[in-house]
């Protein structure tokens, strides 16, 4: 029986390929496997007999990256335990590059020139985090004082109806958790079309540079929503180990109090940053989710199971 | 007490949630921001048959409901209780009669019924999606006469009144749909 997929998913990665190519950009291939897994306290990483299955290639590239290896693209699997469903695998595959040289905004607008090439996309629709909040639930989660977690958890509960948490599955959410649910239960569904979201609150913001931007701390993140998919998370790369070594030391905390596994640091990455990572932004891209948005399937098993 | 994670959220799994048992009927794993993650579900009340929606974090876990779905033999009533067999093991179950109540027009006697236990007790009793029943009162229907919009009631020797074609006679045995209440055929 023929797979009418196999064709598709063969011609859009051959694009890829072609896309990088044009740009200078570099195919590498890194290893799956590796000593520490990730301090993240929402990632739960697949134990080998000895290391852990990489959750993405981000710590291996930028060990390159700090070697000198210029512009990096790679096509690979990664894995992250118990997330199952419609849209989630535990092993999935990943397009992940870096840009050496190039700040926030000029890696979106590589993305979006990414979409409309690969995928046919028109011009996406650039909001901030703070414009989205706005724009759909009218309030900006910035102005922390004004709304605080009570406006927050208040908000979720007047929408039960549709998000079904009661006030006491949500007592110990964090801020973030609590936008995180706004987010995703009241604001996605709105991002039907292309949209990229940018510059986050500055405690979501994982392995991305905090900068100031009009007067506000910001997460110098991005994340771009396609055809209703959350299908890429970017950052202009934070370079000082210091301060990426204290997020880490949160991670662990955040850990420990959630009565998780204890994961170790990775050092090889600090020793990168310490070397000196270059200027850059990066982005990892769902390749299996970007098949399912431009062949018009629901079901991660239905694209990935030939 | 046997519980459920999240993790092994599926179609057609059977919890308890404020003292009720309920079934997933579909199950969302969602992870907004790629922070904490949900499974949204819609679950239906195994006791009241509604269906409602529900969040729960990844990583909840759930009691597990004690449910097992059995094929049992109708055998008799006497008004107040109902009384069924596990035909291969001869057990047999007394149900009230209120149990029994959505089904009791359809079923005759040794007629097999898919009965649900929640703890051992009786929770549902659903008749065979299809009986063979025979008319015990019902007008001869005069052709041409859609007065009736061309179907007239029939009584049936369980007591279930049905809609049948004018065509169908007293002491004739028909098939009937239970699910949707309605005349198929003719037996």
């Amino acid at each position: 029986m023929v797979n009418t997929y196999l064709e598709h998913k063969a011609k859009i990665l051959k694009n890829i390929r072609k896309f990088f190519d044009a740009r200078g950009v570099m195919e590498v291939v890194t290893p799956l496997i590796r000593k520490t897994a990730v301090t993240n306290p929402h990632i739960k990483s697949i134990r080998a007999s000895f290391g852990y299955l990489q959750t993405s290639p981000e710590y291996a590239m930028k060990q390159l990256l700090a070697a000198g290896s210029g512009c990096i693209y790679q096509i690979c699997k990664a894995f992250r335990d118990e997330e199952v469903g419609a849209k989630h695998n535990i092993e999935f595959t990943m397009l992940e590059w870096y840009r050496v040289g190039f700040n926030l905004a000029d890696l979106i607008l590589e993305v979006e020139d990414f979409f409309i090439d690969i995928a046919g996309a028109d011009k996406a629709c650039k909001l901030s985090y703070s414009q989205v909040f706005e724009k759909y639930l009218d309030f900006n989660p910035f102005e922390q004082d004004k709304y605080n977690n009570e406006f927050l958890m208040d908000l979720i509960i007047k929408n039960n109806n549709y998000i079904n948490l009661s006030k006491e599955q949500i007592k110990n959410f964090t801020r973030d958790d609590l936008l995180n649910v706004l987010f995703g239960f009241l604001i996605e569904p709105n991002l039907t079309e292309f949209v990229i979201i940018y510059d986050y609150p500055p405690t979501q913001a994982e392995l991305a540079r905090i900068e100031t931007v009009d007067g506000v701390e910001v997460a110098k993140r991005f994340e771009v929503y396609y055809k209703g998919f959350e299908l890429a998370n970017g950052y202009y790369e934070l370079q000082d180990r210091k301060e990426q070594q204290a997020r880490f030391e949160l991670d662990c905390k955040k850990r420990a109090e959630l009565g998780l596994e204890a994961m170790e640091i990775d050092d090889e990455l600090l020793g990168a940053l310490d070397r000196g990572l270059p200027k850059c932004s990066g982005v990892a891209l769902g390749i299996d989710r970007l098949f399912m948005a431009m062949l018009d399937i629901d079901s991660i098993n239905e694209i990935t199971s030939a | 007490m046997a519980t459920y994670s999240t993790n092994e959220f599926r179609s057609g799994l059977k919890l308890i949630l404020d003292k009720d048992p309920y079934t997933i009927v579909e199950n969302e794993f969602v992870k907004p921001g790629k922070g904490q993650a949900f499974n949204r579900v819609k679950i239906r009340n195994l006791k009241t048959g509604r269906v409602i929606e529900k969040t729960f974090k990844s990583g909840e876990s759930v009691e597990a409901a004690d449910i097992v779905e059995l094929e049992m033999q109708y055998l008799y009533n006497d008004g107040s209780v109902w009384h069924f067999m596990e035909p291969k093991t001869y057990e047999q179950h007394e149900v009230q009669a209120q149990m029994v109540e959505d089904a009791a027009k359809w079923l005759q006697e040794e007629a097999i019924c898919t009965v649900m236990l929640w703890n051992n007790a009786v929770l549902t009793v659903t008749p065979p999606n299809f009986v063979e029943l025979k008319i015990v009162e019902t007008d001869p229907g005069l052709k041409g006469d859609t007065s009736g919009g061309g179907s007239k009631p029939a009584k049936l020797e369980t007591g279930a009144v049905v809609k049948v074609p004018l065509f169908v006679q007293q002491d004739e045995v028909i098939k009937v749909d239970t699910r949707s209440g309605e005349y198929v055929s003719r037996a």
